[in-house]
This record gives structure tokens, sequence and C-alpha cells, in this order.
């Protein structure tokens, strides 16, 4: 669905790249997360993947689109969720909708049913600027939902909203996943990354350094021990077992049959610490 | 190009003006202006002349009152005194066999004009065969009224353009013009989409004011034209003003400057004698104005018109050019 080749982008237009030779592909339907600290690149590539950058070196097509050369109905099949709230401030929740399903030239989603989507429904008549940030970003999460699209770019979609409404949207991208969406999600929450993507891409500096599904590298990188927690005797006890040693196997096979058990944890490792460990940077800086 | 989509983004504009305390004032202020000008202006019969005379000249007194309104002085100092105050008063009295005509220096030349003929008059004593009756022939405008008029209109183009660059601006600190880039709306479309508001602002604020200032003999067919040409002046301005400006506050005084440049050849063009004129044929807005300057005074007929008109694309074409490097590059920044 989304095929990148040799992608360079500078703003100043010299070799200080902000990306710099990236190559990647997005199947059809799957989620792909695009995870990296702040400035590593990730809202430049969507930018250029979403045409609103030119593409100064490299081949990018998207949905067989050569994105250097898009045209309107390119646009009918994409959608944006930026991180920044940029809505029109002085329009309604509802008229904000309103006016953007008016651009396009495909059948729209119910402005109202977007807004009862992401809880808005309410505040539909209220103006955009007399809603919280996080209320801003249900409704700019909703507005690139209007032309149904089939592919999604989501730029931190959770950032900042509470967990409850998080976890709604959360749930609302599993399902447009399930109706065969595209989704580009660009995120340094490793978090939701780990919980909603299929495949995910690591990018430091404007360099890719690793692609691969989240279960394979928590395979790969983890240790197979298992930190448990058990009452015996009274008292609290703690052990870390390994799930590959036979007597290790055994001891907690015989705690799970004969004590009480309080807490139990595999060992494999966070996304977060795979990022640690294969980019040598901080995901927050 | 979708129609849909240029008059979605009107309505939108439309929509933000209204809701935008700021802009609300913007179209206020021509009407306000207007009225003003209604306030000052002269009616005609408040422009008929008055005389001054002495009291003992029963003649000339009687002569005098078939033009216009006289009042009496005791003495030539008194007479001298009356002329000297801030209104336009003429005064003729007899002295020996002659007539004398006494003037403070800065009355309108037709002022003047008419009194030396009425002195002429008096002198050649054939007054008494004359009838004299006041007429404005139905196309009596007051100077201050025209200055008004054009004033308010070419005011209106430029606050057109102001609507225009503050929903730019808003565009750009909310950042709402990025998502707009990422749906299928043409450049073309979003800036004839924003010029609509940029045409009619105008149209309406011209219209008010001509009932405003009560000038129903007008050709509203010219006006129509000159304003929807004269309005693309303001249309360019807003544009430039709207990209280069990175906030409110920044807009208000680019605002301020570019208003001043349009509206200075209006103020001067009405000041200065015709022969220095030539100083403002730069101005899209000088040619704005002379054009519905004739018009008000039914002085300009379709050939001069169209030429004028011409004028107006010129200057404004040119005026364009000079700033479409500026503006490309404030869209682009404005984009991403």
């Amino acid at each position: 669905m989304i095929q990148v080749s040799d992608l360079y982008y500078s703003y100043r237009k010299d070799k200080g790249f902000a990306v710099n030779g990236i190559s990647f592909e997005v199947n059809e339907g799957e989620i792909f997360g695009f995870l990296g600290p702040n400035g590593a690149g990730k809202s430049t590539t969507q930018k250029i993947l979403a045409g609103l950058l030119p593409v100064q070196k490299g081949k990018i097509r998207v949905m067989d689109v050569d994105v250097s050369a898009t045209t309107p109905d390119f646009y009918n099949k994409i959608g944006v969720s930026f991180e920044n709230p940029n809505l029109y401030l002085k329009l309604t929740g509802i008229e904000n909708l309103e006016y953007f399903a008016s651009m396009y030239d495909v059948p729209t989603e119910d402005p109202v049913h977007l807004l009862d989507m992401v809880g808005l429904k309410d505040v539909a008549k209220r103006r955009a600027g007399e809603y919280s940030k996080g209320m801003q970003q249900r409704l700019v999460f909703a507005r690139s939902l209007i032309n149904k699209p089939k592919v999604w770019f989501l730029d931190e979609p959770v950032s900042g909203l509470d967990p409850s409404t998080s976890a709604a949207i959360k749930e609302l991208i599993k399902e447009k996943r399930k109706e065969g969406t595209t989704i580009f999600l660009t995120t340094h929450n490793m978090h939701i990354a780990d919980e909603l993507c299929d495949r995910v891409a690591f990018i430091v500096s404007g360099e890719i350094s690793l692609i691969d599904s989240p279960r394979n590298l928590k395979l790969q990188h983890g240790k197979k021990l298992v930190e448990i927690e058990y009452r015996a005797n009274g008292s609290l006890k703690r052990d870390s077992l390994s799930l590959v040693q036979n007597a290790d196997r055994q001891k907690l096979n015989s705690l799970l049959d004969h004590e009480v058990i309080e807490t139990i944890h595999s060992k494999e490792a966070t996304l977060e610490e795979i990022f640690i460990k294969v980019t040598g940077e901080e995901l927050e800086k | 190009m979708r129609m849909k989509r240029i008059l979605s983004v009107f309505r939108i504009d439309t929509i933000n003006g209204i809701r935008d305390k700021m802009v609300i004032y913007i179209l206020v202020a021509p009407i306000i202006f207007s009225f003003f000008f209604r306030i000052i202006a002269p009616d005609f019969q408040s422009l008929s002349l008055l005389f001054v005379t002495l009291r003992d000249q029963r003649t000339t007194l009687e002569s005098l009152e078939k033009f216009g309104s006289v009042e009496l002085a005791s003495s030539e100092a008194e007479l001298k005194e009356r002329v000297g105050r801030s209104d336009d008063s003429v005064a003729i009295y007899k002295e020996g066999e002659s007539f004398n005509l006494f003037l403070q220096g800065n009355e309108s030349e037709e002022i003047e004009e008419v009194a030396k003929i009425i002195l002429a008059g008096l002198q050649s004593d054939n007054m008494r065969y004359l009838n004299f009756k006041e007429s404005d022939q139905g196309r009596f405008v007051a100077p201050v009224t025209v200055f008004g008029f054009t004033f308010v209109v070419i005011i209106s183009f430029v606050l057109g353009g102001m609507v225009i660059g503050f929903n730019i601006i808003e565009e750009k600190e909310s950042g709402a013009m990025r998502a707009l880039m990422v749906t299928p709306i043409k450049k073309s479309e979003l800036i004839l989409g924003r010029s609509i508001l940029g045409i009619i602002i105008p149209l309406i604020q011209t219209f008010l004011a001509v009932l405003i200032l009560d000038l129903p003999t007008m050709d509203y067919l010219k006006l129509i034209i000159v304003t929807i040409f004269s309005s693309v002046i303001g249309i360019v301005v807003g544009f430039l003003i709207g990209v280069i400006s990175s906030s409110q506050m920044s807009g208000i005084a680019n605002m301020k400057i570019s208003g001043w440049l349009l509206l200075m050849p209006v103020i001067l063009g009405f000041i200065l004698p015709e022969r220095l004129q030539f100083i403002f044929f730069w101005s899209p807005t000088y040619w704005s104005f002379a054009v519905l300057k004739d018009i008000v005074n039914h002085s300009i007929n379709w050939s001069s018109f169209t030429i004028q008109i011409l004028w107006i694309c010129l200057t404004t074409a040119i005026l364009f050019l000079l700033m479409m490097s500026r503006i490309k590059k404030g869209l682009q920044t404005y984009l991403n």
C-alpha cells in the first residue's frame, strides 16, 4: 500500500538531512508504527507521504500513486490526524467537520456519527476554541476519518488524552484495521505501538535502524524468565525462574501447584528497552 | 474546479469573519465614515451665497437679496470683521460711484467667480432686468461628499482585503491550512473562494455609502464595474498581508502600513492641484479615486471610463507582479 525507497529530505536543502535515505513498505490493512524520539524525522516522513512536503530525493508510492505527482483524487483516499489540534477555533465542532466534508468528492461520514464516536456529540455546537486540548485532539482525530480513508496517517493519536479516552481511540483504530484501513502511526509512545502495531520501524536521526513486528522484537531481545511472588509459610517470597532450564521449569510448576501466587510476570523486553538497545537513544529527549 | 468547494471556503470565511470582533469593527467602520461625511456635508440650500453690505446702502441691499441672504454692517471695519469669520461670505458695498468687492481670500473659485459677476452687474446697473433662481439641476454634490464617498469606497477595498488577511493569519496560527492541504481542494479554488469576500464586502459597503450619503442619481453599472475591478487591489494586498504576517499583531502593523499606502493617493489626490496628480499614477487606488470622483460628478463617459478601468487593471497587475515572489514564498511557509 505504501512503498518508500531511498527517501531523503533536507529543510535547508543541504546535506543536513532530516530524513536520511530511508526505505520501507507498508502492507494493505496493517498498522505500521513509525517510532522514534522527537526530531527523529517521523513527522517529516509523514508529511512527505501525505504530500505536505515535496519529494526531494527518493521514490514514494501510496496506493500505487507517485506522491510527487498527486491529484485531488489521491486526497479523497487518505486521512491525516495531526499531532497539534489544528482546527478552525471560531467554528463549532460540527461546523469543522461539515466544512471538511464539503471538500471531498467521495461519500463522507456523517459528522454527528463521528462526533459521537469520539465522545463529542454533546458539545457538537460549541466552538472548537472552547474545547479542552483533549477534546480538540479528538475532533482532529474525527476529522481525519470524514472521507472514510483507505490510508490513514496518525501522528501521536493519544497524546494528551486521559486513559479512558485513549482506550476508546485505540479501540477505534483497531476497528478501522479490521475494516481494512491501512494505518501509518507515528509515535514516540512505545506502549501504544506495542498494543496496536503489526510492525514497527525504529527511526533515529533520520535513519531507520530496524523494522519488525513487536512480538518478534520482544522474543529476540527479551530474557526467557518469569518473575514470581508467592506466599510460603506466611511470608512473601520472590523468585526469578528460567523458562528454558528444566530445574526452573519444574520449580515454577511446583510453585503454581502448591503455593499462593500473588504476582507473576514474564520478562520479555519492552519495546522501549529494545529501542534503547538497538539505537542507543532514549525515546523522551 | 468545484464550485461546491469555492462556496464552502466563502461560507466559512464569512462565518469566521462574523464571529471575530475585530472583523466586525472593520466592517462597521465605512458605515460610520459615511454617516460622518453625511453630517458634515452641507446641503444645497446652505451653500447659497451670504452677502454683507453696509446698513445705509438700501439699493445695494435690495439688489443683493436677489442672490442670497444679506447681513448688514454698520461700518467698513465691522463689514471686514464679518467677512473674516470662518464661513464663506462676500462683502459688496458702494464707495462713491463705484462698488467694492471684499473677500477673505480662501473662498472657492466658484464663489469668487459668482461674486465678480454680481459686482459687474451692479456696476453696469442692469441688475433690475435679471431674474435669478437657485437650482441644483439634480446633479449637485458637495466636494466634501465627493471626497467622503470615494474615501469610503476605497477604504472598503482595503478593509475587504484585511478580512481576507485576518482569515489567513488565523489559519496560520491554528495550523488549519495544513489540514485543508490534505483534502482535494486546489489552491485556485481556495484563492477564489477566499476572494469572494473581498468583492462582496466593498460592493455592500459601496451601496450603503450611496444610501447614507444620498447619491441616488449615480450610474450604478459603472459603479459596480469599478468596485469589482478595484476590489482586486484589496484582495492582492490582503493575501500578501496574510502570508507574510506571523501573528495578528504583525498583521495589524502590516495592514496599517499598506492601508496608508493605498489611501494616501486618494487623500492627496483630492488636495493637490491637477498638475501634480501624475505623482500617483503608479497607484491603482488613485485611478479608482479618479473614476469614482467622475462617476459621482456625472462627468465620465464610457470611453474615458474604459481607459481608467484599464489603468486600474494595469497598476494592479504591476503591484501583483512586484509582490508575487513574496506571496509565493509566504504561501510556501504557510503550507509547510
